[in-house]
C-alpha cells in the first residue's frame, strides 16, 4: 500500500491502489478553504451571538446559569466539526449508497413526530423527536439533508429523462411530497418552504422542463394560499409582515423587535454584548430566529452585511464546486447543499429585515439549536469532500451528454433510452 | 461516467438569483439600519428606557416654636401580591395567613380574600401599613407562611397633634392635607405646596420587557430639590386653646360653626386660627367621601354679611371728612324713613334712645344712628356712597388679604359708581349689610384701625427652611391719629355698655372691640320667596393690650341659635364677647405679651379729646 503524491497543475494527486480493483484512483486535492473559512467564521460568530444574545435570558431563567444556551451549542459545534471533517474525508459517492435508506429513516423519523409520547412542540410548530435519554432532534433538519442526497442520486441515475412528464415531473412529485407534507403537518411552513425550493432548485439545475417548472410554481402557490389560509396563526403572520405597527404588542411585535434592534444597531453597531433587546428580553427567540437581528444591532449594517458576504461566499464556491465537480451527481449534491443553506438563510435573513412574514426557521450555522448546527456542518462537509475532486472544464467527463447525437439526451441503456423513431426516419 | 446531465447554464442561473438577493437583503438591510435609524432608534430607546421620578421628602411644618410638630412625612407600606404566581390552593392559605396577621373581618377579610385568591398578576391588598405590621407581615414571608406578596414603602402624611375637639386633628382647616399623589390640598399644605414637596428627583434607567429595571443602568437626570419645612407663626398651645373654646361655644350656642383669628396687628402674624367643626386630616378620605365642605376654611374661604362691626368704617369715614367726633350729638329716632318715604329702617330694638353721642351711638349699635351719620358723609347719597365705599376698599375689603392660605376669596361690594345706591342702601351699608366680607378681612382691617393705620398682610408662615421670612411692611391707610381714636372708640364700647364690660373686660389689661350681630337672609325659606331665618352671625372684633393694642382678636359665630328671641334681644349661651374673653385669657396666658413686637406708639390716653370739633349735630 503505497501512495505517491506528486503536483500537478497546482492540484494534490493521491494514487491509491485499491485491493479490490487494484487500479481504480481518485484524483484529490486540497478542499475549497473558502468555503471552510466561510462555515468556520459564521460558526464562530455564532457562537459568540448565540452566548451574547443568550447570556442575560438563561442566568434569569430557573438554573441561574448563564451558558445554559451557550453551553449544549458549543458542544454540538464540536460535534459538527467532527462530522464536517469525517464528511470531507469520505468518498461522497458513497452517500448514493446510502440515500435510498436514508430517505426512508427520515421518512420514518418525519412520522414518528406524530406519536404523542415523543415529541414536543416549540412554539406552536417544529416539532422535535425525544427518544429517552438522547438529546431531542428535529427529524425535519434530517429529513432536508437526505432529500437533497436522495434527489441528486436520483436525478444523475435518471439524466435527460428528467424533462421529461412521466419519468421527470410526475416522479419527483412523487419522491419530494411525502416528506414536504409531513413537515407541512407538523406544522412548520418555514422548513416546508426551505425543502421544496431547494429540491425545485436541484430540479431546475438537473434538466427539468421549464413549462412543467411554470406549472409546478401556479399549483404550489395554491398550495401555499391553501395552507396559510387553514392556519389562523399564519394568518396572523401575514398581517403582522404587511403592517406591524398595527399591532404592536400583539403578533407584529416580534417583527417590530428586530427592526428596533437593527435600527439600535446602525451602521457600526453598539458592539459585542452591548445588545439592549435581547439581554433586555425584548426580543423573542433572539438566540435562534431572530439572531440576525442581534447581530445586527451589536455590529451595525458591517456586522450583518458581513455575514451576507459569508453566506454569498457559500454560495458563489458552492456554485463553483458544483459547475466542476468531477461527475452529476456531485454537482447535483453540491448545488442542493448550496442551495439549500442559502436558501433557509436568505428566508431567515428576509423575516428579519421583514422582507417575508414570519416563518420561524434558523440561520445556518448560526443560530442556537443542535440539530441545525450539527446537521449543516456535515453537509458542510459533503460539500467540502466534493471540492476535493473538482476539476477543471474540458476534460471528458463534463462533455456534452448526447456526444453528437443531436438530441441534447445521454446515450443511457435500457428500453426507455431513446425512441426508436428516429432512426426510422431515414435520416441516416 | 456517462457524462454531465446537468446544466451550468441553470447553475449560473441560481447563482445570479443567490447574488440578487442577497443584494436585496442588504439594501434592505441599510433601509432599517440607516436610512429609518433615528425614528426608530429613538422608538427603541423610548421602550427600554423608563423616567420616573423619586419624589422627595416632603417638608415638616412645625409651630412658632420650632419644635412642636404639626405635620410631617412617615413610610408607610404598601402591601401587594402576585396570585398568579402561586397555586390557586396555596392563594387561600396566604390570604388566611394575611388575615391573621392584619386582624381583619368581616367584608374587609372578604375582599382580601377575594383579590388574593385572583388569576391577576398584581393585586394591592392593602395600604398604609405602619412599621410594626410591615415588620410582622416580614417575619411571616421569612417563615414562608406569607408567600407572593411584596411590601413597598410609600410615604404618608401624619398629622400627629389631636385637634381642641374630639376626632379631629389639631389645626386641621388651617394646614389642609396631602392627598395619594403626594398634592397639598387646601391650607397651607396647598399654598405651600412646592416649596413643600420639592423637586422629584428624575432618573432614567433601562427596563426590561417585563418593566423591571436593570441593574446599574440609572441616570440622574434632575438631582431634584429636598422638600423644605415651614415653622408657623401659629402657636399650637394657643390653637389647641383657640380649638377648645370654639368647640365650647359652638356647642353651647348650637351654632353652624364659630372661627376665630388671633392677629398681632402690627406684623399680620396669625397666632391661632380656627374653626369648629374641624375634622381629622389623618382619615381625610373619609371626610372627603362624606363631607367635602368639611375641608373648608370659613375664615378665609367663606364671606358672610358682617352687621354692626361695619359700624366702624361708617365712624371711621365719618372722623375722616371731619363729620363727626365722639362727643357729636346724634338723635336716635328708632327707625328712620327713606328715599321719599317708601323704605324705613330700624333700630335693632326698634326703640328711640333720644340724643347720644356719636360715640354711645357706636356703643350702642344704633343703626339709626350709624345712618344718618353715613347719609351725610358728602353732598347727596351719591358722594356719601362712594365716601363710604372708598373707606372699605382702603381697609381692605373687596380684595384679597394677601394671607398665604389656599383659596382665599375676596368679598363682594356692590360698586356705587357703577350702580348707584339707593339712600337704603348707604344706610344698610352704615351697619354692615349688603356687603360681603371673609373674617380675615375683618382681622386685618381691624389692625389697621388700631395699629397707627397700617393694613399689613397677615401671614401664617414664619420660616421656610431656615430662612426667616421677611413681613411686608403694609402701607399705611388711615393716619396714626385716626388709628388712636378708633382705638379709643372701640375701648369706649367695650367700657360703656354694661353687659359688653361684664363679659369682656379683663384686669390688667386693655379691651376694645365691637360687635354684630346679622340676621341671615335665606331665599329658600317661605317656599322661595325668602325669609329671614332664626339663627343669626355673631361677630366680635376686638384687641387686647397692656397699654396699646397687641392682639386683634376676630371671632365669629355662624348660624347661632339664640336662647331667646326678642325684637334686638338674642342673647346666646356664650355671647361673641364672651367668647373673645375667654379667648384673650388663653392668649394671654400661653403667649407672652410683653415680648410682643414693641411699636412705635406711644399708649393712648384712655379718654383722648376729638381732634376736632365738627358742630353738626344729627337730628
Amino acid at each position: 500500500m503505497t501512495a505517491v503524491v506528486a503536483r500537478i497543475s497546482g492540484a494534490t494527486v493521491v494514487r491509491r491502489h485499491s485491493r479490490a480493483t487494484g487500479s481504480l484512483q481518485r484524483e484529490r486535492h486540497q478542499p475549497d478553504y473558502a468555503i471552510l473559512i466561510a462555515v468556520v467564521a459564521l460558526t464562530a460568530i455564532g457562537v459568540l451571538m448565540v452566548y451574547s444574545s443568550s447570556a442575560i435570558k438563561a442566568y434569569l431563567g430557573k438554573t441561574n446559569d448563564s451558558f445554559a444556551v451557550v453551553g449544549p451549542q458549543v458542544v454540538w459545534a464540536v460535534l459538527g466539526f467532527v462530522a464536517m471533517g469525517v464528511m470531507t474525508r469520505v468518498d461522497y459517492r458513497y452517500l448514493r449508497l446510502i440515500s435510498v435508506p436514508a430517505y426512508v429513516v427520515a421518512l420514518v423519523l418525519l412520522v414518528l413526530v406524530f406519536v404523542p409520547s415523543l415529541n414536543y412542540v416549540v412554539g406552536g410548530s417544529a416539532r422535535f423527536l425525544q427518544v429517552g435519554p438522547l438529546p431531542a432532534v428535529h427529524p425535519a433538519e434530517i429529513g432536508k439533508i437526505a432529500l437533497v442526497i436522495y434527489l441528486a442520486h436520483w436525478f444523475a441515475k435518471t439524466g435527460t429523462r428528467v424533462g421529461s412528464f412521466w419519468r421527470g415531473t410526475l416522479a419527483f412529485l412523487v419522491i419530494v411530497a411525502p416528506i414536504v407534507m409531513l413537515v407541512v403537518a407538523e406544522p412548520d411552513l418555514g422548513t416546508t418552504a426551505v425543502i421544496t425550493l431547494t429540491a425545485l432548485t436541484m430540479f431546475f439545475v438537473a434538466g427539468a422542463s421549464l413549462s412543467h417548472l411554470v406549472g409546478l410554481g401556479g399549483i404550489g402557490l395554491m398550495g401555499v394560499v391553501t395552507v396559510i389560509a387553514s392556519h389562523p396563526y399564519q394568518l396572523d403572520r401575514i398581517r403582522a409582515f404587511l403592517d406591524p405597527w398595527k399591532d404592536p404588542l400583539g403578533i407584529g411585535h416580534q417583527t417590530i423587535q428586530g427592526l428596533l434592534a437593527l435600527a439600535l444597531g446602525g451602521m457600526f453597531g453598539a458592539g459585542l454584548g452591548e445588545s439592549r433587546l435581547a439581554g433586555g428580553l425584548f426580543l423573542p427567540n433572539a438566540s435562534n430566529d431572530f439572531i440576525f437581528a442581534i447581530i445586527g444591532e451589536e455590529f451595525g449594517l458591517l456586522g450583518a452585511g458581513l455575514v451576507i458576504l459569508l453566506f454569498v461566499v457559500i454560495g458563489y464556491q458552492g456554485v463553483r464546486t458544483a459547475l466542476s465537480a468531477p461527475d452529476t451527481f456531485g454537482s447535483l449534491l453540491a448545488a442542493g447543499i448550496t442551495a439549500w443553506l442559502c436558501i433557509q438563510a436568505f428566508i431567515n435573513i428576509a423575516v428579519v429585515v421583514a422582507l417575508v412574514p414570519i416563518t420561524g426557521i434558523t440561520l445556518p450555522f448560526v443560530s442556537a439549536g443542535g440539530s441545525s448546527l450539527s446537521i449543516s456542518l456535515a453537509a458542510a462537509g459533503i460539500l467540502l469532500s466534493i471540492s476535493r475532486e473538482t476539476v477543471e472544464r474540458g476534460t471528458w467527463n463534463d462533455a456534452s451528454a448526447d456526444r453528437g447525437r443531436g438530441h441534447g439526451r445521454a446515450h443511457l441503456p435500457g428500453p426507455g433510452r431513446r425512441p426508436v423513431s428516429q432512426r426510422s426516419s431515414g435520416r441516416a | 461516467m456517462l457524462g454531465r446531465t446537468d446544466s451550468p447554464r441553470r447553475l449560473l442561473a441560481v447563482l445570479a438569483v443567490f447574488v440578487l438577493v442577497s443584494v436585496s437583503l442588504v439594501g434592505r438591510l441599510a433601509w432599517w439600519q440607516v436610512i429609518q435609524h433615528d425614528q426608530l432608534a429613538a422608538a427603541a430607546r423610548a421602550q427600554i428606557s423608563l423616567r420616573y421620578e423619586q419624589p422627595s421628602r416632603r417638608g415638616t411644618i412645625y409651630d412658632r416654636s420650632g419644635t412642636v410638630v404639626l405635620a410631617t412625612t412617615v413610610d408607610r407600606y404598601r402591601l401587594a401580591a402576585t396570585p398568579a404566581d402561586l397555586a390557586p390552593t396555596r392563594r387561600a392559605e396566604v390570604a388566611d395567613a394575611l388575615i391573621a396577621l392584619l386582624g381583619l373581618t368581616g367584608d374587609d377579610a372578604a375582599s382580601l380574600t377575594a383579590r388574593m385568591t385572583s388569576d391577576r398578576a398584581y393585586v394591592v391588598l392593602t395600604r398604609d401599613l405602619d412599621d410594626g405590621t410591615a415588620s410582622r407581615i416580614r417575619a411571616a414571608m421569612a417563615a414562608k407562611t406569607v408567600q407572593g406578596v411584596a411590601l413597598d414603602a410609600e410615604p404618608f402624611r401624619v398629622y400627629p397633634l389631636a385637634g381642641g375637639a374630639p376626632g379631629t386633628t389639631l389645626a386641621a382647616k388651617l394646614l389642609g392635607f396631602v392627598n395619594r399623589d403626594g398634592v397639598g390640598q387646601y391650607g397651607v399644605e396647598q399654598s405651600y405646596q412646592s416649596t413643600l414637596a420639592g423637586q422629584p428627583r428624575v432618573v432614567v434607567a433601562e427596563r426590561d420587557a417585563s418593566n423591571n429595571l436593570v441593574p446599574d443602568t440609572s441616570q440622574i437626570l434632575q438631582p431634584g430639590v429636598t422638600g423644605q419645612d415651614l415653622r408657623l407663626t401659629i402657636d399650637a398651645g394657643l390653637q389647641l386653646s383657640l380649638e377648645q373654646e370654639l368647640l365650647a361655644a359652638g356647642v353651647a350656642d348650637r351654632a353652624a360653626s364659630a372661627s376665630a383669628v388671633v392677629m398681632d396687628p402690627y406684623t399680620g402674624e396669625v397666632y391661632g386660627e380656627a374653626t369648629y367643626p374641624s375634622y381629622d386630616a389623618n382619615d381625610y378620605r373619609a371626610i372627603a367621601a362624606k363631607d367635602p365642605a368639611a375641608f373648608i376654611d370659613p375664615v378665609v374661604s367663606s364671606v358672610y354679611e358682617p352687621g354692626s362691626v361695619f359700624k366702624m368704617f361708617t365712624a371711621l369715614a365719618g372722623y375722616e371728612n371731619n363729620r363727626v367726633n365722639a362727643q357729636t350729638l346724634i338723635r336716635d329716632t328708632g327707625s328712620l324713613s327713606l328715599d321719599g318715604g317708601r323704605i324705613r329702617i330700624f333700630d335693632s330694638d326698634k326703640r328711640a334712645m333720644g340724643w347720644l353721642p356719636f360715640e354711645d351711638v357706636i356703643a350702642f349699635s344704633r343703626n339709626v344712628g350709624a345712618a344718618k351719620v353715613a347719609l351725610k358723609l358728602g353732598k347727596g347719597t351719591g358722594q356719601s356712597s362712594a365716601i363710604l365705599a372708598d373707606t372699605w376698599e382702603k381697609m381692605g375689603f373687596g380684595s384679597l388679604t394677601g394671607i398665604d392660605l389656599a383659596d382665599e376669596v375676596p368679598g363682594i361690594l356692590r360698586d356705587p359708581t357703577i350702580k348707584p345706591w339707593a339712600q337704603v342702601d348707604l344706610a344698610n351699608a352704615a351697619f354692615g349689610q349688603g356687603v360681603a366680607v371673609t373674617p380675615i378681612q375683618l382681622a386685618t382691617a381691624y389692625s389697621a384701625l388700631v395699629n397707627g393705620g397700617v393694613l399689613v398682610k397677615p401671614h401664617v408662615v414664619a420660616g421656610v427652611g431656615d430662612r426667616e421670612q421677611a413681613t411686608e411692611a403694609g402701607s399705611q391707610v388711615i393716619s396714626a391719629d385716626m388709628s388712636r381714636q378708633m382705638t379709643d372708640l372701640m375701648y369706649h364700647v367695650v367700657h360703656r355698655v354694661p353687659w359688653y364690660r361684664d363679659k369682656t373686660v379683663i384686669s390688667g389689661y386693655r379691651v376694645g372691640g365691637k360687635t354684630g350681630t346679622a340676621q341671615i337672609w335665606d331665599p329658600r325659606l317661605n317656599g322661595g320667596r325668602g325669609g329671614w331665618k332664626s339663627t343669626y352671625n355673631h361677630t366680635f372684633i376686638g384687641w387686647i393690650g397692656k397699654g396699646k393694642p397687641r392682639l386683634v382678636i376676630a371671632v365669629t359665630i355662624r348660624e347661632a341659635q339664640p336662647l331667646v328671641i326678642r325684637q334686638g334681644f338674642v342673647p346666646l349661651a356664650v355671647e361673641s364677647y364672651e367668647l373673645f374673653r375667654r379667648i384673650a385669657t388663653d392668649a394671654i396666658s400661653t403667649l407672652d405679651l410683653s415680648t410682643l413686637p414693641p411699636t412705635n406708639r406711644p399708649p393712648a390716653a384712655p379718654a383722648a379729646s376729638p381732634s376736632s370739633n365738627p358742630s353738626t349735630a344729627y337730628p
